[in-house]
């Protein structure tokens, strides 16, 4: 691959990844506390969210890696890339097909558990079947990545 | 490949080193090797202009057609 565009995406990817990184943490944070939050308050919504939040963990936890790898590589096609999008689809697609707990008291003293299970869910799943494709078409990147590093 | 490369050749002739050559024409000395050793799968016209400008040479000394 050409040196300047290299080194140009080096630098873009570098912003990014700081961002990626730190919202990463974030998300962390966010589940611990909505554990810790389930734990104190028996209530399932925490745990729902804990589990969102570790979603959004994952996800920007392998885009954090995808950048890292691009800056240290400067090309954004290879197979590990490929196979961390795949990763983050299949999070994507499991995370979205987690219903919604939450507890709702129906008669004094007596709690049942509800499961939600709305369009949201379904925006998400189809959010990772879109980044699965994607997936695709980075394997196609890195055939003519690959043709194109052998033209001198 | 029927086609073969005479890079070392015309260096040989300009007794310029392929760090020189690279140097001048602006491409990495392993690419410009790969190159040399016919390891690449083709070449850009820019590549080729740059070439046949630091080696005051034309396209054809540098390529050699061998029926296989």
């Amino acid at each position: 691959m050409n040196n300047t565009i290299s080194t140009s995406l080096k630098k873009r990817t570098f912003a990014d990844m700081i961002i990626s990184v730190l919202i990463c943490a974030g998300a962390l944070i966010a589940a611990a506390w909505q554990f810790v939050a389930y734990l104190s308050k028996r209530d399932p919504i925490y745990l729902s969210n804990a589990v969102y939040s570790l979603v959004i963990f994952g996800e920007l936890g392998l885009i954090s890696l995808i950048l890292l790898e691009i800056r240290k590589t400067g090309k954004p096609f290879s197979k590990k890339i490929t196979a961390k999008l795949r990763f983050m689809a299949l999070i994507l697609i499991a995370g979205g097909a987690m219903p919604r707990f939450s507890e709702v008291s129906t008669e004094p003293l007596t709690y049942s558990v509800s499961v939600y299970f709305d369009m949201l869910n379904i925006l998400v799943i189809f959010a990772g079947v879109i980044i699965g494709i994607i997936s695709e078409i980075f394997v196609y990147g890195l055939s003519l990545q690959e043709d194109n590093d052998l033209i001198a | 490949m029927a086609i073969i490369i005479r890079l070392d050749k015309m260096m040989a002739d300009r007794k310029m080193s392929l760090n020189e050559l690279a140097e001048r024409i602006g491409m990495s000395n392993v690419n410009l090797s790969n190159l040399k050793t016919s390891k690449m799968k083709g070449i850009r016209f820019e590549t080729m202009n740059a070439i046949c400008e630091a080696l005051e040479c034309q396209p054809g000394d540098l390529f050699e057609y061998v029926r296989d």
